[in-house]
């Protein structure tokens, strides 16, 4: 295995790995702003959504990259009746945000998984790194 | 090891097809999370006497279009770094066969 070939393998997990972090990080917004109903414009809070996209060019071919974090315009929100409220409308109705807890949680599972799958293949270059350097002893 | 003798210069060679193999594996597994991503696949053309890069057929896609199937790719770099040691414990031998050669001694 040539020193690029290997440092190329190890950049790719890298590159997931945080990618994979950003996405964590996206998910932990939405779960602690899951009952924001004002962020300041009077408007709730809208769950983030991460989009990734792979590199096709350059030392990190084969990785993968954090596009872009878009809003997510098409879940609906939250209606809720609570007159007492300070954010309730003339009818005591409270427009929370889209964040549905459970749907979350599995996204972070997912996300978690395949972080550690980056590691476990990272460790496995290691390996296979370390064995070639063993090469006539 | 270029003109030491055909053998191990089939080994160098399988072992560089191992360690590309790798990095595609390892890439299917950095893009599991990527809308759209196709799984790819390192075969070894007899014909062409290289490594070729494709694909990965049979699989049916996710609803994003992403085709990386997580225990696949896993059970795929098992069996390529499994393939990688024994490569290097035969590249191993033939050193030791050639050292044993030049200073005329046995192990």
């Amino acid at each position: 295995m040539s020193l690029d070939g290997m440092f190329q393998g190890l950049s790719i997990s890298a590159s997931a790995l945080s990618a994979e972090r950003a996405r964590m990080g996206v998910i932990a917004q939405n779960l602690s702003q899951a009952s924001t109903t004002n962020r300041g414009d009077g408007t709730p809070y809208r769950r983030k959504e991460v989009v990734f996209e792979s590199v096709l060019e350059g030392t990190l071919q084969g990785g993968v990259q954090l596009a872009e974090v878009v809003e997510d315009s098409a879940t609906p929100l939250v209606r809720q009746h609570r007159p007492g409220h300070p954010d309730a409308d003339a009818n005591g109705m409270v427009t929370l945000p889209n964040v549905n807890t459970a749907f979350e949680m599995v996204d972070l599972l997912q996300s978690s998984r395949a972080y550690e799958a980056n590691l476990e293949a990272m460790q496995v270059q290691v390996r296979m790194a370390e064995k070639a350097l063993e090469l006539g002893r | 090891m270029d003109g030491m003798d055909i053998t191990s210069g089939n080994i160098q060679q399988a072992l560089d097809v191992a360690a590309l193999r790798q990095r595609v594996i390892v890439a299917n597994i950095a893009n599991v999370s990527t809308p759209g991503y196709k799984a790819k696949n390192v075969s070894f053309d007899q014909a062409l006497g290289e490594a070729v890069t494709e694909e990965r057929e049979g699989v049916t896609p996710r609803e994003d279009g992403n085709t990386v199937v997580m225990e696949l790719e896993v059970a795929d770099m098992r069996k390529n770094q499994v393939a990688y040691d024994l490569l290097l414990t035969a590249m191993n031998q033939r050193l030791r066969l050639v050292r044993s050669a030049i200073s005329g001694r046995g192990q």
